[in-house]
């Protein structure tokens, strides 16, 4: 038995997109114990809402575990799953995700009511919490009348009628002014204090001082400062792979290079073709982005690397 | 689930408004192309009733049938067959095609009087209501006077040809000018017949009086079919369309433990309630549109269960689509 109520080890989870294969994350490993507000940061595409979807038992992945409160998430099917979403985790959408045609109160009955609940217990609960996240008063209103802020107190009141000890939150302050932010990152610690794990995803580092623990979805490669001198390539040698972490600018001072787009079903094509003069991987480590495609020497060529910092003010050695 | 179920209708009743009132128009096309092929179906049978109770008709060889090409003879070449004379001959009164049926009347036979009594001398006439005549107005039959003193109804043949009873001796003398011709003899016995002569039962008349209308019937039948299809499509289109406006919605339900199986069942129970309604629209809409109709239309009372039935499994194999929709929601689609 873990001591964590949230445990992620070795996660890696890829999909394939528009015919090549992407991986938000490789060997993701992260803990959580009980009563902890736990914040996922990194930007768009940096694997956040693909973890809140492990975590919720909606989609699958490729290797690794994911245990919550002692359920083996990934081994979860059927029935299992039904039931793991609705006693064991909550979940806030980003964009709330209300059904408009229901009120307040029936949204946040809904999973209830979708459980067979008998209607008045449903209700009664979902007044009960609405309460909680102090939108009594706006019970009877629907999503279109009420305010970002309402809404998202509406969402979280739904994430928690089922009483889990895991609450997920994707984005919970985006599309929020200050003033509703604040209220819903105080809702959040409010719960955490009441003994359950929060785990949010945000791109926001404003909330960080407000978490307990901060996972950083992206850690930060820092890209290298040091100078490198030019150096030659056989014909057919690889310069980097797609995917690969990205360091160094090229410029080919000598030769061709091609650049290889690698698919999923293991085919390859040329995409590109670079010749002397010009240069190689140049985006990658200026947005600190993977490698986007596999580089490879057509003949012999002699390449300089070049650091960002070079790259950018065009002060280096031999001009390509 | 019935609570959102109805929200959800509540929420969309405008364009769930709309649609019913569309099915509804379209489902009362049904039940009045219904009637008029269960009139068109029923009418020669009614109108042979009407012309001759179930008595056979000996008629002569060329006669195919006393409605669609009555060949009338000497009335001697039918000595000796037992039974009552009668003549029937296309005609016209005040201008509007008949179909004249002369022959003698007892107070309690056929044709069955709405109002009024039997024709029982020159110029008196029996006529079907939808000539829209009421007892004792003055008509005239291919030019000579007559006098309206009984009605009957169900009496048309040939699609609304209204039937139009008058003594033996008057029908020879409008339309054979006075010759002594009978068309056939109403006998209730299956008697041994000259070569010359032959029998027709009333079903063998009203199957031959149903020939001239079989391209007619066909035709609405067709017109039938493509109001099914009609039907068919906006009630699979309206239950897709709202399958692919709820995607979110059932992704969230899903996501926060809904049922594939109930929120599929929710999306056809919609169907399946709009189709309801839209079916007892239709049959309001159909009571206060069939008078209208210049041919009586004869809506069965199966017709509520062959509209009803029809559109509610057509709702129900629409649904499926929707249902598979639902399907293959991934409740991860909720997190965007």
């Amino acid at each position: 038995m873990s001591n964590h109520l949230v445990s992620v080890d070795n996660l890696v989870v890829e999909y394939t997109t528009d015919r090549y294969t992407v991986r938000p994350l490789d060997g993701f490993t992260m803990h959580a114990p009980p009563g902890e507000l736990v914040a996922l940061l990194g930007p768009s595409g940096s694997g956040k809402t693909t973890l809140l979807s492990i975590l919720s038992g909606m989609i699958p992945a490729n290797s690794g575990s994911v245990t919550v409160d002692n359920i083996d998430v990934l081994a979860l099917k059927g029935n299992q799953l039904e039931q793991y979403r609705r006693k064991t985790i909550g979940i806030v959408f980003q964009g709330f995700n209300l059904i408009p045609s229901l009120t307040a109160r029936e949204n946040v009955a809904a999973p209830l009511l979708m459980a067979g609940i008998k209607r008045k217990v449903a209700l009664a609960r979902a007044d009960e919490l609405l309460e909680e996240v102090d939108l009594a008063d706006r019970a009877g209103h629907k999503p279109m009348h009420l305010s970002g802020g309402q809404q998202q107190r509406v969402a979280v009141a739904r994430g928690l009628v089922g009483d889990p000890m895991v609450l997920l939150a994707d984005e919970p302050t985006a599309n929020l002014d200050h003033i509703s932010a604040e209220s819903v990152v105080e809702l959040l610690r409010a719960l955490r204090d009441r003994g359950r794990t929060i785990v949010i995803s945000t791109h926001d580092d404003r909330l960080l001082p407000a978490v307990d623990q901060v996972v950083a979805m992206h850690p930060d490669h820092p890209t290298p400062d040091v100078v490198l001198e030019p150096f030659a390539m056989t014909p057919g040698e690889i310069l980097f792979r797609q995917s690969a972490t990205s360091d160094y600018v090229y410029a080919i001072l000598e030769g061709t290079v091609e650049i290889v787009r690698e698919y999923a079903d293991g085919t390859s094509a040329v995409i590109a073709i670079r010749e002397t003069g010009s240069f190689v991987g140049e985006l990658g480590p200026m947005l600190d982005f993977p490698r986007s495609a596999t580089v490879r020497a057509r003949g012999t060529v002699k390449l300089m690397p070049l650091t960002v910092a070079q790259f950018k003010d065009g002060h280096f050695g031999p001009q390509p | 689930m019935l609570l959102l179920i109805l929200r959800d209708l509540q929420f969309r009743r405008w364009r769930v408004g709309l649609t019913v009132v569309l099915m509804a128009i379209v489902m009362t096309l049904l039940f009045i192309m219904t009637g008029l092929v269960q009139q068109f179906n029923i009418e020669p049978a009614l109108a042979t009733e009407r012309a001759g109770g179930d008595l056979n008709w000996v008629v002569s060889q060329g006669t195919g049938g006393p409605f669609t090409s009555p060949r009338p003879i000497d009335a001697p070449l039918f000595d000796g067959v037992p039974g009552e004379p009668v003549l029937v001959a296309p005609s016209s009164v005040d201008g509007v095609r008949v179909s004249l049926v002369g022959r003698g009347y007892r107070p309690d036979g056929e044709p069955r009087l709405t109002v009024g009594r039997h024709p029982g001398g020159p110029g008196e006439v029996v006529i079907d209501e939808t000539m829209g005549l009421v007892v004792g107005d003055d008509l005239t039959i291919a030019g000579l006077p007559g006098t309206v003193v009984g009605l009957t109804n169900d009496a048309t043949i040939l699609a609304g040809v209204p039937l139009t009873f008058v003594t033996l001796d008057f029908a020879q003398e409008t339309a054979l000018g006075g010759q002594e011709l009978v068309l056939a003899k109403l006998t209730d016995q299956t008697p041994a017949l000259p070569p010359e002569l032959k029998l027709m039962t009333p079903e063998m008349i009203a199957a031959d009086a149903l020939l001239p209308l079989d391209g007619a019937i066909a035709s609405v039948a067709l017109v039938r079919a493509l109001l099914w299809l009609i039907t068919v499509i906006i009630i699979a289109a309206i239950i897709y369309i709202t399958a692919l406006e709820r995607t979110r919605d059932f992704a969230v339900l899903k996501a926060v433990g809904g049922k594939t199986r109930d929120l599929g069942a929710s999306l056809l129970i919609q169907g399946l309630l709009m189709t309801l309604i839209a079916v007892l629209i239709a049959g309001v809409l159909q009571s206060f549109l069939a008078p209208v109709f210049p041919l009586k239309v004869r809506v069965p009372a199966n017709a509520w269960l062959v509209i009803g039935g029809g559109a509610a499994v057509a709702a129900v194999a629409a649904g499926a689509a929707g249902v598979m929709r639902v399907r293959s929601t991934s409740p991860a689609e909720a997190f965007g």
